[in-house]
C-alpha cells in the first residue's frame, strides 16, 4: 500500500513536470508576439515591458524560473488583465467548481440509482427507460444538450405556457443552475448508470444474495446493504474520468449558459496570444484533474479492503 | 402430453459413415462472428443508419443544386422547405432552409458530413495503427522494454488530452489536418493498452513457443500469430473510438479551434446553430441530430460487434 502511494505520487509530480514542460514550450512556438499590437510604443519601452515579465532571458532559465514560480504557486501576471492569474483564477474558478461539483453530485446519486433499478426490473419498462436515458447521454453532446435545453425548457415554456421555471441563462441564483448541471452531468450519468447496472447485475447473481434471501432478510435490506454496496465499486473506479469529462465540459457549457467561470478565460487567453494565462490556466486545469486521478486511485484501496494494490 | 408421431423418425441405414456425418458446415471464427451479427436487430439498423449517413454524405453535395458555399442574400435564415428564387436555381428547394448568409444547409449539412466522416475515419485509422504496433511491441518484449513504454505512455495519459489538442491547435492552423495530428497524438493510449493486455496473455500460449521454435522472427511472431488472434477486440475499440473523434471534433469546433468558415464540419454547424437557435431552431436542430445519430449508431453497432465477436460478454 505505502509502497503503491509512493509510486502514484512519483507519477503524478513526472507527469506535472511533462505538463508544465510541454505547456511552456508549445506557447512559444506560437506565431506572433503579446506586445505586437502597441505599435506607438518606442523601443526602450518595449524592452523593458520584455524586462518586466522575463521575457529578455533565454528560453532554458525562462523554463526554470516558471517550474520553480509554479511549485511556489505563482502563476505569473497576466500579460492582458495584468493581474495574477491565481488571482484570476481562484475566483473564477470557484463558479466553475460549483457548477461543476453539482452536475458530478447529479450524475452520480441519479446514475447509481438509475442503473441499480435498471438491473432489480431486468427487462421490464424500468430497465428500457433508464437504457433510454444512458443512450442519449453517451450520444449527444453536452453543448447540444444545453442549447437544447436552453430552447425547449426556458424559451419555449416560457412563450408557450407561461412558466418562468428556468432563467435562459446567467449565474447566481438556485434556479439558474439546474439547467447547466443537467447539461453537464447527463453524459457522466449515462456512464455511471451502464457501469452500475452491469455490476449490480452481476452483484445479484452471487452466492451470498442468495445466503441473505435464505436467512430470510427483507428485500429492501438485501438491496441496499448487500448489493448496492458491493457493486458501487466500479463506479468509483470511473471517478477519476468522470471529473475530467465534467471540467472539460464546463468550458462550453458556461458560454452557453454565460457562467463567468473559468472556461472563458481559457478560450480568451488563447486568442489573446496571453502566455501567463494560457500557461497558468493549462497548468492549474491539468494539475487539478492529476491530482484527482491520484485521490480516486488511492481512495481506491480504503474503500475496498478486499483489493490489494500491488506496487 | 403430446403424442410423439412414429413417422418423424426414419432409420438412416447402418452406413458408419453417414451415421457420423457432420450435418452442418463448418464455419470460421469471423464467418460465426458475422453470423450472430446480422441476427442483432439493432446492430443491422445501426449499420443501415450509418451507412445512409455516409452515401448522402458523399453524393448529396454532388447532386444538391447548390455549392455549399453560395450565398443568396435574398434568402437568408428562410425555414426549412423553402423554394427558390434565385435566377440560375429557381423552383429547388432548401430541404434544411438556410443560414443567416443564406448558404443552402441541405449541401452544407453533408458537406459537413464528409468533413466529419472523414476526421473520424482517419483518425480511427490513425488509433488502429500507433496503438497496435505499440501495444504489440511492448507487450511481446516485455521486460524493460515493456515497463519504458508503458511509463511514457502513462506520462502522456496523465497530461489531460484536450490541452494537448489546445495547445497544439495554438501553433497549427484550425482545420481538419490538424484536428486528425492533434487527436491522433493522444488517440491510441486506449488501443495500446488493450494491444499489450492481450498480447501479454496469448505470448504463453503453445502456439507462439512453437513459431518461436522454429525460428521465426518477433516481427513474424507479432504480425501473423498474435495481432490476428487479438483482432475481434481491436475492431470492438476501433468502432467505438469512432463516436469519440466525432464528440472531440464538435467540441473544438465549438471552441472555434476546428474547422474553419467557409468550410464546415457537424460541428461548426452546430456552433453556428447555437448562435441564432432562438429565432430559427431547425439550424441548431438538424446538425445535432446528425451528430447524435452517428454518435449512437456507432455506439449500438460497436456493441453489437463486441456481442458477435465474443458471446460470453453477452449481458
Amino acid at each position: 500500500m505505502v509502497r503503491y502511494t509512493i509510486k502514484r505520487l512519483a507519477y503524478a509530480v513526472l507527469t506535472l513536470f511533462a505538463l508544465i514542460l510541454l505547456t511552456f514550450f508549445m506557447m512559444r512556438l506560437l506565431p506572433g508576439d503579446p506586445f505586437i499590437g502597441e505599435k506607438t510604443v518606442s523601443q526602450t519601452a518595449m524592452d523593458n515591458m520584455r524586462i518586466k515579465y522575463g521575457l529578455d532571458k533565454p528560453v532554458i532559465v525562462q523554463f526554470f524560473i516558471y517550474f520553480g514560480n509554479c511549485l511556489r504557486g505563482d502563476l505569473g501576471i497576466s500579460i492582458t488583465y495584468n493581474r495574477p492569474v491565481t488571482e484570476i483564477i481562484s475566483s473564477a474558478f470557484l463558479v466553475s467548481a460549483d457548477l461543476g461539483s453539482r452536475a458530478i453530485l447529479f450524475a452520480v446519486i441519479i446514475g447509481v440509482l438509475l442503473g441499480a433499478v435498471a438491473a432489480v426490473k431486468r427487462g421490464k419498462f424500468a430497465d428500457t427507460f433508464s437504457m433510454i436515458i444512458a443512450m442519449i447521454g453517451v450520444s449527444v453532446p453536452s453543448f447540444i444538450m444545453g442549447a437544447l435545453l436552453q430552447y425547449f425548457l426556458a424559451l419555449q415554456l416560457r412563450k408557450v405556457f407561461g412558466l418562468n421555471w428556468f432563467p435562459i441563462q446567467g449565474w447566481g441564483t438556485l434556479k439558474q443552475t439546474i439547467l447547466p448541471a443537467f447539461a453537464l452531468g447527463l453524459g457522466s450519468l449515462a456512464t455511471v448508470s451502464r457501469l452500475m447496472r452491469t455490476s449490480m447485475l452481476d452483484v445479484l447473481g452471487q452466492d451470498y444474495i442468495r445466503t441473505a434471501r435464505a436467512k430470510g432478510l427483507s428485500e429492501r435490506r438485501i438491496l441496499w446493504r448487500h448489493a448496492m454496496r458491493n457493486s458501487i465499486m466500479p463506479v468509483v473506479t470511473i471517478m477519476g474520468p468522470i471529473v475530467a469529462a465534467v471540467l472539460t465540459g464546463t468550458f462550453v457549457i458556461e458560454s452557453i449558459f454565460n457562467i463567468p467561470g473559468l472556461g472563458k478565460y481559457f478560450v480568451t487567453s488563447i486568442k489573446d496570444l496571453d502566455y501567463t494565462m494560457i500557461s497558468g490556466t493549462t497548468v492549474f486545469y491539468g494539475g487539478l484533474l492529476i491530482v484527482c486521478t491520484l485521490i480516486v486511485d488511492l481512495l481506491y484501496g480504503f474503500i475496498d479492503p478486499r483489493i490489494k494494490l500491488e506496487g | 402430453m403430446q403424442a410423439i408421431e412414429k413417422k418423424r423418425f426414419t432409420h438412416i441405414g447402418e452406413s458408419a459413415h453417414e451415421r457420423e456425418a457432420i450435418s452442418s458446415y463448418s464455419l470460421t471464427y469471423m464467418q460465426d462472428a458475422m453470423r450472430r451479427l446480422m441476427r442483432n436487430k439493432v446492430a443491422v439498423v445501426c449499420m443501415f443508419v450509418i451507412l445512409i449517413l455516409a452515401l448522402f454524405s458523399i453524393f448529396a453535395p454532388i447532386f444538391s443544386p447548390f455549392d455549399y458555399r453560395e450565398q443568396h442574400y435574398a434568402h437568408t435564415n428562410s425555414a426549412m422547405g423553402t423554394v427558390d428564387t434565385v435566377e440560375g436555381t429557381v423552383g429547388a428547394i432548401h430541404y434544411f432552409g438556410t443560414d443567416k448568409l443564406g448558404r443552402d444547409l441541405f449541401t452544407r449539412i453533408w458537406m459537413g458530413g464528409r468533413v466529419s466522416l472523414t476526421i473520424a475515419i482517419v483518425c480511427a485509422i490513425i488509433d488502429l495503427i500507433i496503438g497496435v504496433i505499440y501495444g504489440g511491441v511492448s507487450g511481446y518484449f516485455g521486460g524493460t522494454t515493456d515497463i519504458v513504454m508503458m511509463r511514457i505512455l502513462e506520462i502522456i495519459n496523465g497530461i489531460p488530452y484536450l490541452i494537448i489538442v489546445i495547445l497544439l491547435m495554438m501553433i497549427m492552423p484550425p482545420g481538419m489536418l490538424t484536428i486528425i495530428v492533434a487527436y491522433s497524438l493522444v488517440g491510441w493510449i486506449p488501443m495500446a493498452r488493450l494491444v499489450r493486455g492481450q498480447v501479454v496473455a496469448l505470448k504463453r500460449q503453445e502456439f507462439v513457443v512453437a513459431a518461436e521454435a522454429l525460428g521465426a522472427s518477433p516481427v513474424r511472431i507479432i504480425a501473423r500469430h498474435l495481432l490476428p488472434n487479438t483482432l475481434s477486440v481491436v475492431i470492438v475499440r476501433t468502432t467505438l473510438s469512432i463516436p469519440a473523434v466525432i464528440f472531440t471534433e464538435a467540441y473544438l469546433s465549438y471552441l472555434g479551434l476546428g474547422i474553419q468558415l467557409p468550410m464546415c464540419s457537424w460541428g461548426s454547424l452546430a456552433q453556428a446553430g447555437i448562435e441564432n437557435f432562438r429565432l430559427y431552431p431547425y439550424q441548431l436542430i438538424i446538425p445535432a441530430i446528425c451528430i447524435s445519430l452517428t454518435m449512437l449508431a456507432f455506439n449500438l453497432f460497436g456493441d453489437g460487434l463486441r456481442d458477435a465477436f465474443d458471446p460470453r460478454l453477452r449481458r
